[in-house]
């Protein structure tokens, strides 16, 4: 049975490619920071079939022992600060998080267990400004966000490791991934959130930020099995990951609030509190070097994905 | 208008149920804590509306003191922690940064505030009866001149807090309050922790016939309710004499293997307790017990929650527990 390590298997990502590797067989090991309350919502339905191992990605000997503890096939490092907004006013501490963390990762792999193969989580956030539409595995970053700059440095220090250490380290640039269990601080589950609260009598009004902006937006489920292909290769490589599909903020709340009877215009209004300080650019991923090479397709389009975390908002409002 | 308190640590297990005392005290209530949006098990919709919840990190130098000097709060309570002991054994620098430094950067935000114009709140810090370390057994239950002998990582970054807060008291008139909190524990205290830990264990179990494995099972705690804890804050940040500690505990002790076999009997299952070497933690004080008469005396605080109160609502609330979509 491979054993694979997942830090941020608390979020989004980490509750969804936890399942999937369980299906296949994995012994599945969760990386978690022991606090007095359990953000274990996402993996509640897994605890039984995990295990959780406790370290911190700003302590490099917690990393190392787990690291060394655990003897993984298969390292997923998701863990991050990871929404964009937060980074500019927690600038340093996001690059403890999102960029160190990574070479804290890399290190305690190195050390503790060389032959393990390890998945990085990039983001389109790296692409920012972009230099080119659609943006693929070549296409020179240009981060717009301290997160985005982090994240770039976490991408070229995996690749960094790659090449000076011969180790299998790959770098997944993961395009924005989406489902019921995204945080509430992201705009799609923000609106899906407030489309149920709005529906259910328990809101009244949704505040955004620039409608027009534009996100390729796909279902995170789908992305973690690419996360897993990447590591299956013959040799380690670097991989775009997206639909390569756009839809505005505009677009998003006109199906959600459709998808539950009802007209996004008479709730929405923008607050420019909500805008970014500097904005990114059309991101729109070319994946097709993860269709030719990895052989893998997003499975649900936009619509099923904003269907489906408004029915599983609508559920949640109802039964509280 | 309401006296506005700040919570550091607010999305925490003791922070959450703080905020929850504050607000029916009429208090406007902000909480400063790690996550954006935290996961808020212990509070209900509109209390967690009520709350205004800023999101940073204790060991960031810069974002606290934005949110001190707009908000100026009457009264600050500083909950922000490593607040598990195996965690900070761990990673003991971590601990020391964000558990020493933290407060020592939690005053410096008020030092610039007060700097600008006559700002004097009210500020409680909250330690441990960690601090204690090892004691004999004619020294229980342990008042506050009782000498603190840190055993653990954790009991010596307390120590070092309540140091650290309490010259801000005696050296500048900073009204800072000391909490020495013994063992609390209720629904939303995470499952690694003793108590939620043996009900969630022990709720597992078959009707008979099942073993419930322990640890050291001599050794012997002091537990409260964290309503009763959260209380003793409010009235602490109310009544107590800024430059004192105190204990906030409920003067009895208990052994881990009597609790077990309290949280067997309120469940009704029948099992052997059996002890597992592995559950052993390696450095652990044996008995912590504190005496509440300080408290009692600043404030008339008395707890009103029993253990068997606290047990049922642990053994509730593991029941409750969803899965997510």
């Amino acid at each position: 049975m491979p054993t694979a390590l997942i830090t941020g298997i608390t979020g989004q990502d980490g509750s969804y490619l936890a399942e999937l590797l369980l299906t296949k067989g994995y012994r599945v090991v969760g990386v978690v920071r022991r606090s007095s309350t359990t953000p274990y919502e996402r993996i509640a339905h897994l605890v039984d079939r995990i295990e959780l191992a406790s370290a911190d990605l700003l302590d490099q000997t917690s990393l190392t022992d787990v690291v060394g503890e655990t003897q993984p096939d298969e390292i997923y490092n998701l863990a991050a600060q990871s929404f964009v907004q937060t980074s500019w006013n927690q600038p340093v501490l996001t690059g403890e998080f999102t960029a160190l963390g990574v070479t804290r990762m890399l290190e305690a792999m190195r050390k503790a267990a060389p032959k393990a193969r390890f998945y990085q989580a990039s983001s389109s956030e790296q692409f920012g400004k972009v230099v080119e539409t659609p943006q693929r595995e070549t296409t020179p970053f240009y981060p717009r966000s301290p997160y985005g700059v982090a994240k770039v440095y976490g991408h070229w220090i995996t690749v960094n490791y790659r090449e000076s250490f011969d180790l299998f380290a790959v770098s997944g640039i993961l395009f924005n991934h989406e489902s019921p269990r995204r945080g509430l601080e992201f705009v799609t589950r923000k609106v899906t959130d407030a489309v149920a609260r709005i529906k259910l009598g328990k809101a009244t009004e949704l505040r955004l930020g620039n409608l027009e902006a534009r996100r390729d937006w796909g279902f995170a489920g789908d992305y973690v099995d690419a996360m897993w292909r990447m590591l299956q290769q013959d040799t380690p490589d670097d991989y775009v990951i997206g639909t390569g599909m756009t839809y505005s903020v505009q677009q998003l709340c006109e199906e959600a609030f459709g998808a539950a009877d009802l007209d996004w215009r008479e709730y929405v209004t923008q607050d420019p509190r909500f805008f970014r300080p500097a904005e990114v650019d059309l991101l729109v991923a070319d994946p097709s070097k993860a269709k030719r090479q990895l052989g893998w397709e997003p499975k649900v389009d936009f619509r099923g994905l904003v269907r489906m975390m408004v029915d599983a908002d609508l559920a949640r409002h109802a039964a509280r | 208008m309401a006296p506005r308190a700040l919570v550091t640590g607010g999305a925490g297990f003791a922070g959450q149920w703080l905020a929850r005392a504050l607000l029916r005290r009429g208090y406007a209530v902000t909480s400063v804590s790690q996550s954006a949006r935290p996961d808020l098990p212990v509070l209900d919709d509109a209390e967690q509306q009520a709350v205004r919840w800023v999101q940073d990190d204790i060991r960031d130098a810069g974002g606290l003191g934005a949110t001190v000097a707009e908000e100026r709060p009457a009264v600050i309570f500083h909950l922000a922690g490593v607040s598990y002991v195996p965690a900070a054994q761990q990673s003991p620098l971590l601990a020391y940064d964000v558990n020493v430094m933290g407060v020592a950067r939690l005053l410096g935000h008020v030092r610039a505030v007060r700097a600008q114009a006559p700002y004097d709140p009210v500020i409680v810090v909250v330690g441990s009866g960690e601090q204690y370390g090892r004691h004999e057994g004619g020294e229980f239950p342990l008042a506050e001149t009782a000498e603190q002998r840190p055993l653990t990582v954790y009991a010596a970054t307390k120590a070092a807090q309540e140091t650290i807060a309490l010259q801000a008291a005696r050296g500048e008139g900073l009204r800072v309050v000391a909490a020495r909190s013994f063992n609390h524990s209720g629904p939303g205290h995470a499952p690694h922790f003793l108590l939620p830990a043996l009900v969630s264990r022990a709720a597992a179990l078959p009707p008979s016939g099942g073993r419930l494995a322990l640890g050291n099972d001599s050794v012997t705690r002091d537990f409260l309710h964290v309503a009763d804890v959260a209380e003793a804050y409010c009235l602490l940040a109310e009544q107590g004499t800024p430059g004192e500690a105190y204990n906030v505990a409920s003067g009895e002790g208990v052994t881990v293997r009597a609790l077990a076999e309290r949280v067997l009997q309120r469940l009704g299952i029948t099992a052997e307790i059996v002890s597992d070497p592995a559950l052993v933690r390696p450095v652990d004080v044996p008995v912590l017990v504190g005496s509440p008469a300080r408290l009692q005396a600043a404030t008339g605080w008395t707890p009103r929650l029993s253990r068997d109160a606290i047990i049922d609502d642990l053994i509730r609330s593991a029941g409750s527990s969803h899965a997510p979509s």
